[in-house]
């Protein structure tokens, strides 16, 4: 572990950087300076209550930055309860460190005998695409192309709302089986549904007939 | 909502973009219109029927939405709504008849966008924001409004207490406070002066940026395409020139 954050602690500007667990502390560090340990656990704790806190209003951290007169203090989540503090000068590239520590951040949990596991939120219908891009399967490239196909279709049918409805039952799709193109008729034929015209339906079933 | 549309285009036809803004004004839509021309897009944003904003590249607000609506043979398509902060306060009758006489005076073959002569009005207007009675913060929003990269405001006096902010969604208030309670903790453990300014990156690379400043503490929520240096940078500008 020690050697994982001596690579962070070579970016220019790192004072130190050290590992805080909720429950147990301190659990490795590294900083040039002696720093006493109470300090360090104090930064640690408040550090985590703040992403308690983001966590009560529906925010996902991937890194906090407090920038003080002679500081930045960099704080990030890498587990539930566990967080990686780095504390640098005011000429460090802050944005490397938050970079170089998610790089690490597989291999510091491994280390550490826990399993990456990072919260995924995306209830939200936003990001549809890109839930679909992360559960599809070896055929996502063919998959994605479809999809743009399908719009094309429908768009022709219902006009510029095709995009949102696509959205919308894409979604459902997804969350009914798993993604594949064999299941790619049953999106078609739930979307032909909301053409309403039996000409347009006509229209947008010959038009990707090769797909049924 | 559901139109018949011109084949194999995704246009609706025989419905010009302004007749489908009045449209979803009418109908009281909450949706993004896109709209692409010659290799650009830009976006209208309704919420409950009232356009609330508008973006093409750098531009937003009513800049933005004139130099759309200039466009020849625009293609549109409706997608979901988005929390956006409010730069528009024109109706979008005055904005489509001001468009109108733009395009009637200038050359019909000119991209340039009118002069929003009334825009800075318009955003002075108590009426409809009368939350802004201080003259000073209402500069002070309309300055930051008019920054593509921030997406919503949240204004706190020194207690913590929201004085104001942009986004309907959102309620960020107390973290943004306690954000601010976390920096103080931190900085008599540290023995050193601050929190000047506090970032917090999202798992959407979207970030918060939180300035204690003299006289109330601002929050911003900043996309993911613009740098928070950049904005930290034209905050202080702001700031200093109040």
């Amino acid at each position: 572990m020690e050697k994982l954050l001596n690579e962070i602690s070579e970016i220019p500007g790192v004072i130190g950087s050290c590992i805080f667990d909720k429950n147990q502390g301190m659990l490795c560090r590294k900083f040039d300076v002696n720093l006493p340990r109470d300090l360090t656990d104090n930064i640690g704790i408040n550090f985590i209550r703040l992403l308690q806190m983001a966590s009560m209003n529906k925010l996902d951290i991937k890194s906090a930055q407090f920038r003080f007169d002679r500081y930045w203090l960099i704080g990030i989540p890498l587990q539930k309860g566990i967080i990686l503090l780095a504390i640098c000068d005011l000429h460090a590239n802050c944005s490397l460190v938050a970079a170089t520590a998610a790089m690490l951040m597989a291999d510091m949990l491994n280390e550490l005998d826990e399993p990456f596991d990072r919260p995924q939120e995306g209830t939200s219908r936003e990001r549809v695409s890109f839930r679909q891009q992360e559960v599809l399967p070896n055929d996502s490239e063919d998959i994605q192309l479809y999809f743009a196909e399908i719009e094309n279709a429908l768009a022709a049918a219902i006009g510029p709302v095709a995009k949102m409805v696509m959205s919308d039952y894409v979604y459902k799709w997804i969350q009914d089986a798993p993604p594949s193109v064999s299941r790619l008729p049953e999106l078609l034929n739930i979307l032909a549904e909301e053409i309403e015209d039996p000409t347009l339906i006509a229209e947008f079933k010959s038009q990707l007939k090769h797909l049924f | 909502m559901r139109q018949k549309g011109i084949p194999g285009s995704g246009l609706i036809g025989g419905v010009s973009l302004s007749s489908f803004l009045q449209m979803l004004e009418q109908e009281r839509k909450s949706c993004t219109l896109v709209v692409s021309s010659g290799g650009r897009q830009g976006s209208f944003y309704f919420d409950d029927g009232i356009l609330v904003d508008a973006q093409f590249g750098n531009e937003v607000g009513q800049d933005a939405a004139y130099k759309i609506l200039l466009w020849d043979n625009p293609a549109l398509s409706v997608t979901h709504s988005e929390d956006r902060m409010r730069r528009i306060h024109l109706p979008l009758a005055h904005i489509l008849l001001d468009s109108a006489k733009q395009k009637d005076e200038k050359d019909p073959e000119s991209n340039e966008s009118p002069e929003p002569e009334s825009a800075s009005e318009s955003f002075l207007d108590d009426s409809a924001e009368p939350e802004h009675n201080d003259p000073a913060r209402r500069r002070f929003i309309q300055a930051i409004s008019s920054i593509a990269g921030i997406k919503h405001y949240f204004l706190l006096n020194r207690q913590g207490k929201m004085i104001t902010q942009s986004s309907r969604k959102l309620k960020i208030g107390d973290f943004i406070a306690y954000c601010i309670v976390s920096g103080i903790q931190m900085r008599k453990v540290l023995d050193v002066k601050g929190p000047s300014r506090i970032q917090l990156v999202l798992e959407n690379d979207e970030t918060i940026l939180i300035v204690p400043g003299a006289g109330m503490i601002i929050g911003l929520l900043i996309d993911e395409f613009t740098s928070v240096n950049e904005i930290s940078d034209k905050l202080g500008n702001i700031i200093t020139s109040r």
